[in-house]
Order: structure tokens, then sequence, then C-alpha cells
């Protein structure tokens, strides 16, 4: 369990710096400036910025955090609780003062629910909001709501007294599964819903954890947010694609493709493109950055990438077609439109010996 | 809906029909046309034997070798470097076989019993150069020589403009050139898309009219008996 | 029961990070930009660093840095959150870190031009609470003071 859903001793919590935190829980600081380069390192900032980082988180306070669960599978959740110290990515729960989080959190019920107002309201205009699953909207929000109240209305209540906003995961970033089509419950991204607030996207089904630590260590040492691209995700994360970084694009441009899983192909190691990888036209930074402590990601399993953290994947069509594959239409249409051709063709050259009929017979 | 969901799902849809009918129509309505009856005596009996001129045409006759060996060179070397970029390279190659089975409901492995063979990125790449180059080369031969700027209209640019646009564009992609990969693969498709829609409207049709006219000619030719 | 030894699996060319073995050039980009931070640092003591996973090195690439970088005087293995690594190399002032996380992957890679990387120093907040915590150990009955849990 994160630490800081221990019962907090005696009010020093909020007080603490991170540096003491980290420093009580036999993290040293020379493991600290460890992480705080590494994490300069995949952020792509200069080098000199992990001693920065370093002195500057040491000396920041948490920042107060509520962890909103809307239309989601607690998939995001586990993603980021399975990472822990001491690793890079584990020290997100020791960076934030964590208010509220209903998986993790040992109040429930009313309790629960005070403890967030009371968050809320001592912190007014500070606190980060972590929001992970979609937000329904249809029928006033009335598909997913927790203690009576809708989803929908409690994010429009929390967004006003927010810092900023993070969508952890795919479904709070673009809607997600939920959103999928015919989307029953109306789901909705929290960018559809909030418009007044930053908000920094980290999709992913589930997201990597690190960049979460990388926005937050950010959030600490500037005071701001990271650079963002068109579609809100961190740049330093989400600026190349799969395919960009992926160790199999020698044999995709050298036109050796794997053609079924478990062909001689497959057993070299040949790019997945022909059996429906997505890594072409997905942004996200598993190729680098890896998945379970560095060890592999999906590619590198053998299996084509999803494209998961890319808006509305899960309706782009099969995961194991080709790219090129299924999008041009069907025989029957072509069939038509054969049909119609001949058709309008035969007609303009009746037309055409009308005319010339005319013309001959003098009119 | 983003760029590339258009570009992959209806604008794709779209451009592929109005290809389709657009080609049909037009080769439809030029084969039904009724041809100006010659009254002339035919000097052969036969005038089928004109039909090669559909094969003869395609390189110069001695006598214009020189004068048309520039036209001719880059044309060969434009048209071939489009064609092998277009079917040899594997992305496209997936894209023309799941139309041949969605079509025809067979895979195309299992009519012809080979794979469709293809290129390596790198090899696609320089004949999608050496495509552009010649393309630019015939476009300031167009403007510069007197005569065919004279005889050139909008639809001759802009063919050439729908031509060299895939080209380019597939290249930028492939190299993830000046804009994020998925903009620049939507582009490349939607140029694509402008040259299938384009193409029964303008003079790209000559890819199909081309054999009808030869052939047209040539059996004309041969009823008047000149040489060929 | 069947192993991944008995699946007939032949990874070719797949080492990972290291696209292919020629150089590249960026070694020797890597070596110059050394010699120059090593000028200012002997100028001005000002310190330099470079990030060797901010650019792509082949497997040449690699080779040549080692070669030229080969291990000096002084290599000091820490342990903090797995090992880390720090070797000044041949030339005085050039430092070569490799952090490694805890299953060894490795998470960063420096070169630093400096007398003394930053991740040697002990630091002044670690030194004052080892201080008082050796104060408590001398101490026999203050065991009411806080541990810390490590
Ligand atoms: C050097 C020249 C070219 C290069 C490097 C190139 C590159 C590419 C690439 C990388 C794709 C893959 C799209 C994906 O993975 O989603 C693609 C798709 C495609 N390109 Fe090209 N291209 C070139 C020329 C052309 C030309 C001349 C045409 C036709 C006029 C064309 C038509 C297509 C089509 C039909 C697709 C498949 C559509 C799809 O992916 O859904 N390309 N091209
Ligand atoms: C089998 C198919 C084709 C044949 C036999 C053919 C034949 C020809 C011929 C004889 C010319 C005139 C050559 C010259 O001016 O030197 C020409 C020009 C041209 N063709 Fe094609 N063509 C074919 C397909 C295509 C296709 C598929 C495209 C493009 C999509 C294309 C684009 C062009 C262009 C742009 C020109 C004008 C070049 C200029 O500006 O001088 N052709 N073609
Ligand atoms: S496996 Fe996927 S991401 Fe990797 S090179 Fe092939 S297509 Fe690109």
């Amino acid at each position: 369990m994160p630490d800081s859903m221990k019962p907090r001793d005696a009010g020093d919590a909020h007080e603490a710096t991170l540096g003491e935190r980290l420093a009580a829980r036999g993290v040293s600081r020379r493991a600290f400036l460890k992480f705080a380069s590494a994490l300069a390192s995949m952020m792509a900032l200069p080098p000199s910025m992990g001693l920065v980082m370093a002195q500057a988180m040491a000396q920041a306070k948490r920042p107060s955090v509520l962890w909103f669960p809307f239309q989601e599978c607690t998939g995001c959740t586990e993603s980021i609780t399975r990472s822990h110290t001491p690793t890079i990515e584990g020290m997100i729960f020791d960076m934030i003062s964590l208010d509220y989080h209903e998986t993790l959190m040992a109040a429930a019920g009313h309790q629960s629910e005070a403890a967030r107002e009371q968050a809320m309201k001592d912190n007014a205009g500070k606190y980060l909001l972590l929001v992970d699953g979609s937000v329904a909207t249809g029928l006033d929000g009335a598909y997913s709501t927790i203690g009576g109240q809708t989803n929908l209305s409690w994010l429009t209540e929390a967004a006003k007294g927010a810092a900023a906003i993070i969508a952890v995961g795919t479904c709070a970033s673009f809607g997600g599964i939920p959103k999928a089509n015919p989307n029953p419950t109306g789901a909705r991204a929290v960018s559809d819903v909030i418009k007044d607030k930053p908000i920094v996207n980290i999709p992913g089904c589930p997201p990597i954890p690190v960049v979460l630590t990388g926005v937050l260590a950010h959030f600490l040492t500037f005071g701001s947010l990271p650079e963002l691209d068109a579609l809100g995700r961190p740049k330093a994360f989400f600026g190349d694609t799969i395919h960009d970084r992926c160790y199999r694009r020698p044999f995709y441009d050298q036109g050796l493709f794997a053609k079924t899983f478990d062909d001689e192909g497959a057993r070299n190691g040949w790019c997945l493109y022909e059996l429906g990888c997505k890594g072409p036209v997905t942004y996200n930074a598993c190729a680098t950055v890896k998945w379970n402590a560095g060890t592999s990601f999906p590619i590198q399993s053998g299996h084509g990438c999803l494209g998961c953290s890319e808006p509305d994947f899960w309706d782009k069509g099969s995961f194991y077609k080709a790219l090129p594959v299924g999008q041009w239409g069907s025989a029957a249409t072509l069939g038509g439109a054969a049909a119609v051709g001949v058709a309008v063709g035969a007609a303009a050259a009746y037309a055409a010996r009308r005319r010339q009929d005319k013309i001959a017979k003098g009119d | 809906m983003d760029l590339l969901t258009f570009a992959r799902g209806p604008g794709l849809q779209w451009a592929v029909t109005i290809f389709v009918i657009g080609v049909l129509w037009k080769l439809v309505g030029v084969i039904l046309l009724r041809a100006k009856p010659d009254l002339s005596e035919p000097r052969n009996p036969s005038t089928w034997k004109g039909l090669r001129l559909i094969i003869t045409r395609s390189w110069p006759r001695k006598e214009f070798l020189r004068s048309t060996a520039f036209t001719e060179v880059l044309g060969y070397t434009f048209h071939i470097g489009f064609l092998v970029a277009l079917l040899f390279y594997l992305p496209h190659i997936l894209f023309f076989e799941d139309v041949f089975k969605g079509v025809l409901g067979v895979n195309f492995q299992q009519v012809f019993g080979v794979q469709w063979p293809y290129f390596s990125g790198g090899v696609i790449n320089f004949f999608g150069a050496v495509t552009v180059a010649a393309l630019i080369a015939v476009l300031i031969h167009r403007i510069v020589s007197p005569v065919k700027r004279l005889i050139s209209n909008f639809d001759d640019y802009f063919s050439w403009f729908v031509t060299i646009a895939p080209v380019v564009t597939g290249m930028l992609a492939y190299g993830h050139v000046g804009a994020p990969y998925q903009t620049l693969i939507a582009v490349h498709l939607l140029s694509m898309e402008l040259l299938l829609v384009w193409f029964p409207f303008g003079k790209l049709m000559h890819a199909f009219t081309v054999f009808l006219s030869r052939g047209t000619e040539g059996m004309q030719f041969e009823r008047k008996g000149a040489s060929l | 029961m069947s192993g991944l030894k008995d699946i007939a699996v032949t990874v070719i060319g797949a080492s990972a990070d290291q696209p292919g073995s020629d150089p590249s050039g960026n070694a020797s980009a890597i070596l110059h930009e050394i010699a120059d931070l090593l000028e200012r640092l002997a100028s001005d003591g000002s310190q330099g660093m470079i990030d060797l996973r901010a650019m792509p090195l082949t497997s040449g690439d690699r080779a040549q840095l080692e070669e030229v970088l080969a291990a000096g005087a002084v290599r000091v293995a820490i342990d903090a959150a797995g090992p880390t690594e720090v070797v000044e190399t041949v030339y005085p002032g050039v430092w070569w870190t490799r952090h490694h996380n805890e299953s060894g992957e490795t998470v960063a890679e420096f070169i630093e031009v400096t007398v003394c990387p930053e991740i040697l120093k002990s630091h002044i907040e670690d030194v004052r609470e080892g201080g008082a915590q050796l104060r408590r150990v001398l101490v026999p009955d203050a065991s009411d003071a806080n541990e810390s849990d490590d």
C-alpha cells in the first residue's frame, strides 16, 4: 500500500518536504538524485536538470491530490500501484499527498466523501485533480454515480478549485472503451467537459506509470505543466511513434515481415506490420521506457502494437488487420459504382448519337 | 473525426467509388460513340493489323528519335518509377491484395501461386526520388518549350500535380519528415484520393484511352494503307 | 513442460537500442564536446554533462567511446536503488556514470565533466540525519526516538 495512505502522523505529513519524507522512508538523497537524473534523461531535459530537479523536489511540499475514478476498470490504478519503490515510477506516491482515492483509501462511505470535501476546501485553487475513467454524460450523467452524485457533477465541481487536471489513461484522456461505438452512456473525455483548466492527458491502456512521475516532477520543479502535444499529451513521452523507436524498425525498412505469428519471420523477430501492428500511427513511450521495470513491451513480446494511447483505438478495426487493410469499402459498393459508371457512359454515348442524328437530319 | 480517420475511411471510399464510376463512364462513353463513316475505298482488305500501332507507338519512329529522345526517356522514367513505387511497396500491396480479395473472394496468392513481390523501403524511395526528378524535368520542359506551353492548359498542370503529389507525400511519410506521421500519412492518402478523383475526368485518363486511340488510329491508317 | 528453449526462436539483429554497428559519427561528436567541456572546466571550473541516451549510438559508436574513454584510476560502485557505477576515465575530470535499476537495466547514462560527480558527495541533509542516528545508537536509553523504517 502506498505510504501516503497510511494514517497521517500528527499533522506533519503536509508540512514535511518531499526530501524529508523520502529520507524517512529510507530513500537516500543519493538515490533520489539518481531518480531525478534518470527522469530528466527520460524526459529529454538537459542532463544538468537532474540536479536541479532533485534539489527543487527535495524542497517541495507535496501537493494535495484528489483522484477520481469514473467509468473505468481500475487498470490504470493497478498499473501505477504495481510500480513500487525503489523505482522511479514508484516515487509517485511519495510525491503527492493523496487525499482521496476510493480504491486505495482506508475510509469508506460518508467518511471518504467528507475527506474529499475537506481536501477540496483546504487546498482550494492548489490541488491536482487526477481522473481515470471517462465521464458519462448521457441522462445528465446518471449512468455513473458515486454516493448518489454523478461523475459529471463531481468533475465540474472539483475542477473549479483544481490547479490542473491530469487525465490518467485513455478513458479519461479520450473517452476510452466506454466511448466505443455506440457509446450508450454518452462517455466523454475530461477535456470534453472541462474547458477552462489546464489538462494533461496521459493516455494508454494502461498508461506508462513513469509518465505520471515525470509530469508531477515537472510540476514540483517548475510549478508548471510540461509541454504538451496537440492531443494534450506530454511531448517528452509522446513525441515519437512506437515505430520511430521500435527495435524491429530495420526489418520494416528492409521489407522483412512476419506473415503469421508462428512463421519463420516471427521467429526471426521481423516486423509485425502485416500482422496488424499500429506502431506507425501510435505515439507513446513503450518502445523506450518499456514495461515491468524495463523488461519488455508488446512488440518485443511478439505482438503488434494496438495503438492504445490514440483516440478511438477500439473503433479503428481489427487489431490484427494491417493498417492499409479493410478501408477501401466493399465489393458491393464497387459493383454498384461500376454499374452506375457503365450506365452513365451508355447514356452519354446515346445522347451523343442522338445529337449526331439531329445534326445529320439538319434540325 | 480527425484527418487520418477521414482519409482512411469515407475519403478513401468515396475516392474509390468516384474513380470506378468515372473510369467506366468515360470508357463506355467513348467506346459506344459512333465512328465517323469512312467513305473512301479501303486500300487494305483487313485492318486488324493496324492494331500493332498500340505497341509500336511505344517508341518513336526513327525520324523523330532525336527530337523526342528527351521526352521519351523522361516519360518512361517517371511512368516506370511511379508504377514501381505503387505496385512493389509492401503497404501498397497489402492494400491491393485486400481489394483483390474483397472483389474476387480469393487471395492473390491462391490465384497466382506466388507472393506479390516487393522491394525494401530504401529501393522504393529511390524509385520515388527518380520519379520526382523526372516529373520536375518534364514540367520544366513543358514551361520552357514554347510549343508545349502553348498547347498546355489547366488539365496538364493539374494532372502533373496530382501525379507528383502522392510520390512526394509518400516519401515524406516514409521519412517522417516535417509533421507528425499521422498527418503525413493522412496527406499521403488524401493526395492519392485526389489523384483517383481527378483521374477519369482529366488527361490522366490517357492511361486507358491511349490504347483505344492508338488502336483506332492504327486501324484507320491501315485502311488508308499508310506506313505504320 | 516445454520451456522457451524448446521453441526455435532465433532473434536476429535485435540488440535493442543498437541499430547498426558502423560508427555514425555521433561518438566523435561527443568526444569533441568532452574536449571543449574539459577546457572550460580547467579554465573557469564550470561543469558539464552529456546524456548518452539523448542520441542514438550504434555499437560501433559505443566501441569507439569505450576505447577512447578507457577506465582511469577511480572506479566507484554505489548501491542506491540499484547499482550505479561511476568510473573516472583516463582523462581526469571526465567521469562515466551508469545508473541501473534493481533488475539491472540501465536507466540513465552520463558523461560528467567535473572534479567530482554530484552523486559521490554525501548530501548535507543525509549527513545531519546520519549524525543524529549515530547519537541515538550511542545513547541506548533514548529508545523513544523515531527509528527510520527501512
Ligand atoms: C515513393 C513513393 C511512395 C512512398 C514511400 C509511399 C509510402 C506509403 C506508406 C508508408 C504507406 C503506408 C500507410 C500506412 O502504413 O498506413 C502508404 C500507403 C498507401 N499509398 Fe503510398 N507511398 C508512395 C507512393 C504512392 C503512390 C504513387 C500512390 C498512388 C497513387 C500511393 C498510394 C498509396 C495507397 C493506396 C496506400 C494504402 C492506403 C492505406 O494505408 O490505407 N503511394 N504509402
Ligand atoms: C499503362 C498506362 C499508361 C500509359 C501507356 C501512359 C502513356 C503516356 C504517354 C504516351 C504520355 C505522353 C508522353 C510524353 O509526353 O512524352 C504520357 C504522359 C503522362 N502520363 Fe502517362 N501513361 C500511363 C499511365 C499513367 C498514370 C497511371 C499516370 C499518373 C497517375 C500518368 C501520368 C502521366 C503524366 C502526368 C503525363 C504528362 C507528362 C508531361 O507533362 O509531359 N500516366 N503517358
Ligand atoms: S513492429 Fe510495428 S512499430 Fe515495429 S517496425 Fe514493425 S510496424 Fe513499426
